[in-house]
């Protein structure tokens, strides 16, 4: 008897979401709001993030544990999805920049937002609740709901506005600390005592099956094939993860708009846009330095999109944000979307 | 012969309920800890990930309830009814517990990553980090102590249906002598 009561009472909250925001501004059916069963904030984000060096990252983490990097201003830091995976979010200042790192496990969707909207510094939490099965964040001044998947706000005084994204690398520890010694790491006193080490996910990354329905199955790829999306408007693109790896460059169009995508590293792919002095650039990559050659000039151009060789030296190519989950996830969030062969 | 009929349908029919009963608990606690799934989605993702431990529960708790109840309706006590129960249910605990944290990949921020996420409380984070990811071959430990549990009441039980059979051929023999 206690269990049906609880069976009941566990699922109201299917109906009562839309209940409580019923008055409130929404863009997306608040019946695909669901609960995913812990309160506001039952997984922690991490307010006051401390850091370690990388000698001292080294003594919890292996070179195969995968890590969330960013570089803004020169103000290099690691957030390992071993710890992310217990808080999904990491309210944080970098560079002079308020971001917001966040992770949803399930999706494998990593996302670095800049959290100042409209001249208001927003702090992000989670909600508890998911959307087309991925996380749902809230900000603690207006408590409106917003997607991760989508950067927006999607219930409350927000839906509708769009976060900055910003550039951001998942790497593996071995290669992220190599290329940046001088990286501050994540440290584990996170101010919540959490198993850090264990992955409550199990082999969910490495199986190829989801247990849970999507709103948009679409099996021109494998439902957990990494990909990266970029999307504009009503456009949205998507290229697998292993290709951009296979191939080191990509020189493509997207929406009439040249775009490059260069791979140096296992997992890690960084979006830019080829355009210097109104011309747009076209790569290769030169196997026998590892840096790519640009096809109009012969400079050189190393992973960080800057110009070292050649007539082109010191140029600086614009870093581009872009998405990154699996194939399920952007699908679902993008029907109808292009595939990169 | 009678009696002996209706005892073995009545114990039967106990068995039944109680591997029923422990079935539908356990699937009842994956709907009420995934409430981002439709019922239908949650148990089929339930059986899919740990059929073979929510089967395997209910047979071997509908066998333990259908011997007890039929040894007790033969007069020996074949399930000792403090260590028995206690060993078996908390065997059960333990074997469904574990066997729960396989369905956190069924929600981000769903209730079985915040239950775990409070281990450490109570454990202690590196021993909470062992049980985490030794969940599966603990659950399967769980399981194993049940079905344990039911054979030695089997062997018992037979033992008893032995002496019985036994006694009732002396009773015959001292009768024709």
């Amino acid at each position: 008897m206690l269990l049906i009561i609880a069976l009941v009472t566990t699922h109201l909250p299917l109906n009562t979401i839309a209940t409580v925001f019923a008055e409130e501004k929404h863009i997306v059916p608040l019946d695909q709001i669901v609960s995913g069963g812990p309160p506001p904030d039952g997984i922690p984000s991490i307010d006051s993030p401390k850091f370690n060096s990388v000698i001292d990252g080294n003594k919890f983490l292996g070179d195969s544990d995968k890590v969330v990097g960013i570089n803004i201003n020169g103000d290099i830091r690691a957030y390992p999805l071993q710890i992310l995976v217990w808080h999904e979010i990491v309210n944080d200042n970098v560079g002079g920049i308020p971001i917001a790192i966040t992770y949803c496990p399930l999706c494998f969707t990593n996302q670095v937002f800049n959290r100042s909207v409209n001249n208001t510094l927003l702090q992000f939490g989670t909600s508890g609740k998911l959307y087309n099965s991925n996380l749902v964040m809230y900000d603690r001044s207006s408590k409106s709901l917003w997607s991760q998947a989508l950067g927006e706000g999607i219930v409350g005084k927000y839906a509708g506005i769009k976060l900055e994204k910003l550039p951001f690398d998942v790497a593996y520890w071995k290669d992220w600390k190599k290329i940046y010694p001088q990286s501050k790491v994540l440290s584990k006193d996170t101010g919540s005592a959490r198993p850090y080490g264990a992955d409550p996910y199990g082999d969910y990354y490495t199986t190829p099956d989801i247990l849970f329905p999507v709103s948009n199955r679409d099996n021109r790829l494998g439902l957990k094939e990494i990909v990266v999306g970029l999307e504009n408007r009503d456009w949205s693109k998507a290229y697998k993860l292993q290709d951009i790896e296979k191939l080191k460059v990509i020189n493509d169009q997207f929406n009439n708009k040249s775009v490059t995508l260069f791979s140096l590293h296992p997992i890690m792919a960084r979006l830019f846009d080829p355009l210097v002095n109104g011309q747009a650039l076209l790569f290769k990559y030169n196997f026998t330095n590892n840096t790519f050659t640009d096809k109009q000039t012969g400079s050189q151009w190393d992973f960080e999109g800057k110009s070292i060789e050649g007539p082109m030296k010191g140029k600086q190519l614009l870093r581009l944000p872009f998405d990154e989950g699996y194939w399920f996830e952007w699908a679902a969030f993008h029907p109808g979307t292009k595939v990169y062969s | 012969m009678k009696s002996s009929f209706s005892a073995k349908r009545n114990a039967l029919k106990r068995g039944l309920i109680a591997g029923s009963i422990t079935a539908i608990t356990y699937l009842l606690v994956v709907i009420i800890t995934t409430p981002n799934l439709p019922y239908l989605a949650a148990l089929t993702a339930a059986i899919k990930v740990n059929g073979i431990i929510v089967l395997s529960l209910a047979i071997a708790i509908g066998v333990q309830i259908y011997m007890s109840n039929y040894g007790k309706s033969l007069g020996c006590n074949i399930v000792n009814k403090r260590e028995g129960i206690v060993g078996s249910s908390s065997s059960i605990t333990l074997s469904s517990f574990f066997s729960f944290f396989s369905l956190v990949p069924l929600g981000c921020c769903g209730s079985w990553l915040l239950i775990l996420s409070l281990l450490p409380s109570v454990f202690g984070s590196a021993f909470s980090v062992i049980l985490i990811q030794y969940s599966k071959p603990l659950s399967y430990l769980g399981l194993f102590i049940v079905i344990s549990y039911t054979g030695f009441s089997a062997i018992k039980l037979k033992r008893e249906l032995k002496k019985i059979e036994k006694g009732k051929v002396q009773r015959k023999v001292s009768f024709m002598t």
